[in-house]
């Protein structure tokens, strides 16, 4: 244990670099998971020959364990009473509509049903968004 | 001057202006739970429920003779004719030549209850039961973290597909989880809300009673509450836990009985009736023997607790890797890197309430991983809508759900606040896609299933014009599992095959139609209208043509995708 303090000790600031780095990382990571996600509902053959969502999947678990571990007993924001903007609002709405628009393409061949199911998706995304981000 | 009604009017905008903004999460759920309710019940409310597998035909026709006949066993008189039990699916269970039900009894009763509403009736009751797991895992989650954390996971949890798709299923894994749900919450208004009644201590041991009486499974999750109980145990009012373990034994005592009743022991169970030839050979010389009652015992439990061990401890961890894979990242890609972090935070969380309760989650997940995942093999990942073994993981994938939500709300005081609203976002819309995925080009998804359901509710509704002790001819391949309003004669029955495998079965083929052929005879000269449901697997009306001189056919009824023949003696 002495020889791991006396080691984070010397080499601070390349870890304070390293864990900078690997926030970064964590958060493109998730970032590009989630969309590969979305994405392979539309085109899952790319998947299969070009790139391997595992590998990525792997890569934010391991980027996760050095961003979320440091922080895990770091005192928390607490009563930051969250304020919604016209921005805030206007990005749900963005997200929702492009909620709409995949699922309407996913099930075009639904006719009417196809319709109905991605209004409904698109407004739980709008009004779900400003019921948990709206204190 | 105006009067006090125009004063009041004029304050009943901003008053609803109030109310709502006070109780917009509530008004939301409320508006959504509807929705949902549409969503779980859509195969009934479109008039197009049937049965499709052994397991809910089982449920149907066992239940539905409880509503008849206030039996829990039937005979066939039919079958003393025939050497093969044609009249019965390859599930069905016999005790001294009686029918006696499979699984655990409580949903047969819940079932037969949804009679009193009409045929629909029991369908339905699945419905309401599934939107009653939706809304107490909401109420559940709100008592152990908070509100926020309990809307989002709630709505990711009941518009998941396998919830959807199972709540419109004749099947005992809703219910049971849904009752499950509902004790889970009034034991945590006694632990985390501390409201030490002794209605809430009644409460959560009658629904934790009910849900083992549908499931016996959940006895060992109930029994696991003894980790949080111990671990809280300053919360807990000692007399009131004595008298609500004394309800619950005394609500689950009944099942000893039944059990000793229809199966001769009062600790077996229809699956080890079923499993267990020599169990079954052991029943009845017991029964010859007129052995006492605690031989039986004894018996019936070393039985049932060594189907239970096998399972348990037979771990083959290629097929857990494989099951966890397909059926579990699979379905929840989105949130499962972050449920495995939620579960250290969790543990690390401040609230002991959470700590407790993760704690318990732990010992149930680890359990049920072993004890579900460890042997059956779901299925491969294009199968992953169809398989029906997901209806086992309700409680793995709402713990998911949970944990996953509980780290992303974390994260929220963490990172930069539109950077994690756009992230959750992305998640949220990648369920959506999912589920959607999965309900409408999953192999045996939704779409598919509510098609197969509804042409087989098309070919059960036309037969009701048949002369009311009319048989139906066909085979579980095709139609038979699903026909409930006539006789059926299922010819796979001839094949007595333990597995539907269509590969054995073919070199069968002859064997199985002339044995049909020989008991249309039978049951011809018992008058019976007897008429043959194409397609089959076994061309029947062509092998006739082809082979009988006696015996004619003709076709009554024509359909779409179906065809309905009646056979007769050729008139001399």
């Amino acid at each position: 244990m002495i020889y791991i303090k006396s080691f984070i000790e010397k080499n601070s600031d390349n870890i304070a670099l390293f864990l900078k780095i690997n926030r970064l990382l964590f958060l493109i990571s998730t970032f590009v998971y989630l969309l590969l996600l979305i994405i392979n509902q539309f085109w899952n053959k790319i998947f299969e020959e070009y790139i391997n969502i595992n590998a990525i999947f792997i890569l934010l678990l391991m980027s996760g364990v050095f961003f979320l571990f440091p922080i895990i007993k770091e005192e928390e924001k607490f009563n930051k009473k969250r304020k919604l903007e016209k921005e805030d609002i206007f990005l749900f709405f963005i997200m929702g509509l492009i909620c709409s628009v995949l699922v309407w393409i996913k099930i075009k061949d639904f006719a009417i049903m196809s319709y109905i199911i991605s209004i409904i998706a698109g407004l739980i995304i709008l009004v779900l968004s400003i019921l948990i981000f709206y204190d | 001057m105006p009067s006090i009604y125009k004063i009041n009017i004029k304050k009943i905008p901003s008053f609803l202006k109030r109310i709502v903004l006070k109780h917009k999460v509530e008004i939301f759920l409320f508006f959504y739970f509807i929705l949902m309710f549409i969503f779980y019940s859509w195969t009934t409310l479109t008039n197009s429920q049937s049965l499709i597998h052994v397991d809910d035909r089982e449920i149907w026709l066992v239940s539905h003779n409880i509503y008849k006949n206030h039996s829990l066993t039937y005979e066939e008189p039919l079958n003393k004719f025939l050497k093969h039990n044609v009249f019965n699916t390859f599930e069905t269970v016999f005790v001294d030549n009686k029918i006696v039900p499979r699984r655990a009894l409580g949903i047969y009763f819940l079932t037969a209850s949804g009679f009193l509403f009409g045929e629909n009736g029991p369908f339905f009751l699945i419905s309401i039961l599934g939107l009653a797991c939706s809304v107490f895992f909401y109420l559940l989650t709100k008592n152990l973290f908070d509100k926020k954390t309990a809307l989002l996971s709630t709505v990711l949890f009941s518009s998941s597909f396998p919830i959807i798709h199972w709540s419109n299923m004749l099947f005992n894994n809703i219910p049971a989880f849904s009752f499950y749900m509902i004790g889970l919450f009034f034991f945590s208004e006694v632990l985390v809300k501390k409201k030490n009644k002794i209605i809430f201590y009644l409460l959560s041991s009658i629904f934790f009673s009910l849900s083992i009486w549908i499931r016996y499974e959940y006895l060992v999750f109930v029994l696991f509450l003894i980790v949080w109980i111990l671990k809280d145990r300053k919360s807990i009012n000692f007399k009131y836990l004595v008298i609500s373990t004394i309800v619950m034994i005394t609500i689950l005592f009944p099942i000893l009985l039944l059990n000793n009743y229809l199966y001769k022991s009062p600790f077996l169970v229809g699956y080890s009736v079923k499993s267990n030839n020599q169990v079954k050979e052991q029943i009845s010389y017991t029964e010859k023997q007129l052995l006492k009652l605690i031989t039986r015992t004894i018996s019936g439990m070393k039985s049932t607790f060594k189907t239970f061990l096998s399972k348990l401890f037979k771990i083959n961890t290629d097929i857990v890797f494989h099951n966890f894979k397909n059926f579990i990242f699979n379905l929840f890609p989105q949130i499962l890197p972050f449920a495995l972090f939620g579960i250290i935070y969790t543990l690390k969380s401040k609230n002991k309430n959470i700590i407790n309760f993760t704690i318990y989650a732990i010992f149930v997940l680890i359990f049920w991983m072993f004890y579900i995942m460890r042997g059956y093999g779901f299925g491969g990942k294009d199968a992953i809508a169809g398989a029906s073994m997901i209806r086992y993981l309700f409680v793995t994938y709402s713990c998911i759900i949970l944990f996953s939500i509980y780290l992303i709300f974390k994260l929220l005081n963490r990172l930069p606040e539109r950077l994690i609203y756009f992230i959750t976002i992305l998640v949220v819309i990648a369920s959506i896609l999912n589920t959607v995925n999965l309900s409408f080009y999953g192999t045996l998804g939704m779409v598919k299933t509510h098609e197969i359901k509804k042409k087989i509710n098309k070919i059960d509704t036309t037969i009701k014009s048949l002369p009311s002790n009319s048989i139906i001819i066909n085979d579980t391949f095709n139609y038979a599992i699903g026909i409930c309003n006539r006789k059926v004669f299922d010819m796979l029955m001839i094949y007595s095959a333990t597995t539907i495998d269509l590969d054995s079965l073919n070199p069968k083929t002859d064997e199985v139609v002339d044995t049909t052929i020989k008991y249309i005879k039978i049951l011809l000269d018992l008058n019976y209208p007897i008429y043959v449901l194409e397609k089959n697997h076994f061309n029947l009306v062509k092998n006739i043509e082809e082979k009988e001189e006696i015996l004619d056919t003709k076709k009554v009824i024509g359909g779409d995708y179906f065809d309905i023949y009646k056979v007769f003696y050729r008139e001399k």
